[in-house]
């Protein structure tokens, strides 16, 4: 996937930028701000592979809040209270969030948005009222403790480290993805499913895939989720967390990926800078993303691209040069 | 070898589809042959773009059959007809506009790759030749069809008749054995209708059999090799143009109306 | 037991009122509003804000809570789908009347508070039990709300101008019918019965700003079951849910249900989208 012309250098300059961005919060020897941008980093483990799902496909899952959940539960629950090595309970954890994204996603994913969007709002209801339920299982709201990583992860730059690490992976693969032709056939489901259809594309199978595969992340991220906390009760799965998810993508752009990570990392440090917007926060988050989707349904990061590039739509028409027969003959003829 | 599995037909068998107690197409049989234009003409509402997503598969038949050579395409799905060679564009171009002119050509060459999402998320090997070949192919078409300068544009830059060449390349990196065009001339000038012309003629003769749906009914007899009117969804003439053209009741359904 | 048919049916009354108000919007504008459920809790919230925060007369509270609910409406429209509309995107009208709706929410819980306050009872009563008000006010005014939607779309002008315009809105303009405007009506329509709905029913929810999501959430499901676009289906739809929500928490206990009633509802809703009683669903090309 090429992408429209002369984008590819801002964007490897932006990259360069969030690179050497994340060296910071360690530099500072500052606890309070590693623990910060280790949260910040969880979030977006799970966030850039939601935004292949609602920023790519334009499907819209309100309850990733839920597999953050069970992630950071199963974590909690297979490294601390049964004793597992911890990396093992966290794929553990990715992989149960993975096969629960497929039996969500198999039946919900062919209807309506609307419908997906209420089956996973259920489905997030319904974690959260289980949690709290099932006190054999989570201890209900008194919590439980999730352990760390072994060394050289234990210590918060080391923890602040093994998420950086993952993160700039799970960034690596839906950079690649988004750039290879599955960039394309998930915009083609997004926006035009008919064209997708006539292609021989499958739009329900095509957002089945991307949403086990942003399962499987966000069970990942829970568990990290969950170290990163130390104790984890239903309390700190609260929809408003799941909405950040899904704001930081919609102002960040679909179809983007630095861009919802700009606004991921912008609306986790707001309510942090300005103490008193804490109370507002979620008022805030639905400002915001009515104002975006009324004003600017492409999200800052398409702004920004329009902005950047040059012709406008419809100002370069016709080509003035004619078919070349022969060229064309030839390639449809040679296999 | 036979020569029906060697050049199979694409073809509709007494197809019938009904919209409440309307009828929009009944029992229409009709048969396009590898490497020969068939026009489809008719006035408005008598059924030629139903008749066009019954073939592609966004409509299902309620009575008839649809095949392609011995295979039953009846209760198949759009992007099974699809990946076995049946190609289509719209009346209004389904592009993706956010998307440059040459990413629009490659989704075309989709249903040929296979590798999976996870090779691609690796950048592994496979998926980048496939994307190579298709891009290559893709890149060919566009300069074959005259759209090579603007590959890197976005789609939605584009003309309207830029927009509709375009399409038609992008079923065409289908390497399609059947394409079916909705309106391509529609709001054309006279020299870029022309230009389509040879687009449609190069087709045909790289062995591609066409079902030309449109209004120009002069386009469709200078090009096609065989021609089928439609009125209030059935068949009144079919054959060769200059019999159809003059075919009583398809004088009477233009002049008369 | 019967305390529990009740308490079902009329916690089903609510369900059904809601999923009709995503019937009345649907018709006309094939928009599903995140927000359905909300009007129900602005309706609760301003009942008793006015009957017991500002002692008006019960009438006077009914009609400033329906006028609010009304406001709600027009606001949801002019707001979160006209603009949309115009911009064909299939799912940015989820977005917009999502973020609405949380606005709307957290507005009401900085201003009322978060923890779900009383309702003023309406009538006097000596005895609870099974003739208590709660219970019935809401089943009597879904009883109203469905029979009188139908002697509006049956024998009004207006309704069957609705009615016009949801069977086919390129037809309904050709004929010189303002589409836009009856758009805009129906929801102030659908403010106004949702407000109602969440007035009938405040004694059994009380005004609670967090009632917004879970009825959205089981009036759709009420909706979907029952075939979205038919009133009876949405009662039925909705009796379905309330009983279910109703005997799983009797018998399993009251922090299973929403999962229990939700879950089940949600796999015959996945496995039979169209409902119970609907037609297969459409696509167009």
């Amino acid at each position: 996937m090429v992408g429209p012309a002369g984008q590819r250098r801002p964007q490897t300059i932006a990259a360069a930028a969030i690179a050497l961005t994340v060296l910071v919060p360690p530099l500072t020897g500052n606890l309070y701000y590693v623990h910060v941008a280790t949260v910040i980093g969880v979030y977006w483990i799970l966030i850039a592979t939601l935004n292949l799902l609602v920023g790519y496909t334009g499907t819209l899952s309100i309850g990733h809040i839920g597999l953050l959940a069970i992630g950071a539960y199963t974590f909690a629950i297979l490294a601390g209270t049964v004793g597992w090595n911890s990396y093992l309970a966290l794929l553990a954890g990715g992989v149960l969030c993975a096969s629960i994204g497929l039996l969500l996603g198999l039946p919900s994913l062919r209807l309506p948005g609307f419908y997906f969007a209420m089956v996973t709002t259920a489905f997030g209801l319904i974690v959260s009222e289980l949690a709290l339920a099932e006190g054999w299982l989570t201890n209900g709201s008194v919590g439980m403790a999730a352990p760390t990583f072994p060394a050289p992860f234990a210590s918060p730059d080391g923890f602040y480290t093994l998420v950086t690490l993952i993160g700039a992976l799970v960034t690596w693969l839906c950079w690649n993805l988004a750039r290879s032709m599955w960039g394309g056939r998930m915009m083609a489901v997004r926006d035009s499913r008919i064209a997708a259809l006539s292609l021989g594309i499958p739009p329900a199978r095509t957002k089945l895939i991307v949403f086990v595969f942003s399962g499987f992340s966000a069970g990942i991220a829970g568990g990290l989720f969950a170290t990163s906390q130390s104790y984890i009760t239903p309390d700190a799965f609260t929809f408003n967390l799941g909405l950040y998810f899904f704001v930081s993508i919609i102002i960040g752009g679909r179809g983007s990926i630095i861009g919802p990570f700009i606004g991921a990392v912008l609306l986790a440090l707001i309510p942090e800078l300005v103490g008193s917007l804490q109370k507002y926060g979620t008022f805030f988050y639905g400002a915001i993303l009515l104002a975006v989707v009324l004003l600017i349904p492409g999200g800052f990061g398409e702004l920004a691209a329009r902005i950047g590039s040059g012709p406008k739509a419809g100002t370069s028409d016709a080509t003035g040069t004619g078919p070349d027969l022969g060229r064309l003959h030839e390639a449809i003829t040679r296999l | 070898m036979t020569a029906t599995a060697a050049r199979p037909m694409f073809m509709a068998d007494a197809v019938t589809r009904r919209f409440g107690s309307v009828v929009a197409v009944g029992d229409v049989s009709l048969s396009v042959e590898p490497g020969q234009i068939h026009g489809l003409i008719g006035p408005n509402g008598s059924g030629k773009t139903t008749l066009l997503n019954l073939l592609s598969g966004f409509y299902a038949a309620d009575r008839g059959r649809i095949a392609l050579g011995d295979i039953d395409l009846t209760h198949v799905g759009v992007t099974r007809r699809a990946e076995l060679g049946i190609a289509r564009t719209f009346q209004t171009p389904r592009l993706l506009g956010s998307l440059s002119v040459l990413d629009n050509v490659m989704l075309g060459g989709w249903h040929q790759v296979r590798s999976t999402f996870m090779e691609s998320a690796l950048d592994l090997p496979r998926p980048r030749r496939e994307a190579r070949a298709i891009r290559e192919r893709a890149t060919a078409l566009l300069d074959g069809v005259g759209l090579g300068r603007v590959a890197r544009q976005r789609a939605d830059t584009l003309g309207h008749s830029a927009q509709r060449v375009l399409e038609i390349a992008r079923a065409l990196c289908m390497q399609p054995r059947f394409i079916l065009l909705d309106e391509p001339a529609g709001g054309l000038t006279v020299t870029e209708i022309a230009h389509l012309g040879t687009i449609i003629a190069t087709m045909r003769d790289a062995g591609i059999g066409v079902l030309l749906v449109e209004h120009h009914t002069d386009f469709v007899f200078r090009t096609c090799d065989c021609v089928t009117t439609l009125d209030l969804g059935r068949i009144i003439a079919s054959g060769a143009p200059h019999a159809v053209r003059t075919h009583p009741d398809v004088v009477k359904v233009y002049l008369g109306a | 037991m019967l305390l529990v048919l009740i308490s079902g049916l009329a916690l089903g009354a609510l369900y059904g009122m809601t999923a009709i108000v995503y019937n009345v919007t649907y018709s006309t504008a094939k928009v599903l509003s995140f927000g359905t459920g909300h009007f129900a809790m602005v309706g609760g919230i301003i009942g008793a804000f006015l009957i017991l925060g500002l002692h008006w007369p019960i009438w006077a509270g009914l009609l400033g809570c329906l006028l609010v609910g009304a406001l709600f409406g027009y606001a949801t429209e002019l707001l979160a789908v006209r603009r949309v509309l115009v911009s064909s995107d299939q799912h940015l009208w989820v977005l917009s009347t999502l973020a609405l709706a949380i606005m709307v929410q957290e507005a009401m819980g900085l201003w009322w508070g978060t923890d779900p306050t009383p309702f003023p009872h309406l009538f006097a009563q000596q005895r609870g039990g099974l003739l208590d008000q709660k219970y019935w006010l809401p089943i009597i005014a879904a009883a109203l709300m469905a029979g009188g939607l139908e002697i509006f779309y049956r024998h009004t002008l207006l309704g069957k101008i609705f009615v016009a315009v949801s069977e086919d809105d390129f037809a309904a303009r050709a004929r010189g019918l303002d589409t836009g405007r009856v758009r805009t009506l129906s929801f102030v329509m659908a403010g106004t019965l949702g407000a109602l709905s969440g007035f009938a029913a405040g004694q059994l929810t009380f005004a609670d700003f967090n009632l917004g999501t879970t009825l959205s959430l089981a009036g759709f499901i009420a909706a979907a079951l029952g075939g979205i676009g038919s009133s009876l289906g949405a009662m039925v739809g909705g009796v379905v849910m309330g009983l279910l929500t109703a005997f799983t928490s009797h018998f399993f206990g009251a922090e299973y249900q929403k999962t229990i009633a939700i879950g089940l509802l949600a796999l015959v809703l996945v496995s039979r989208p169209q409902g119970l009683f609907g037609r297969p669903l459409m696509r167009d090309v």
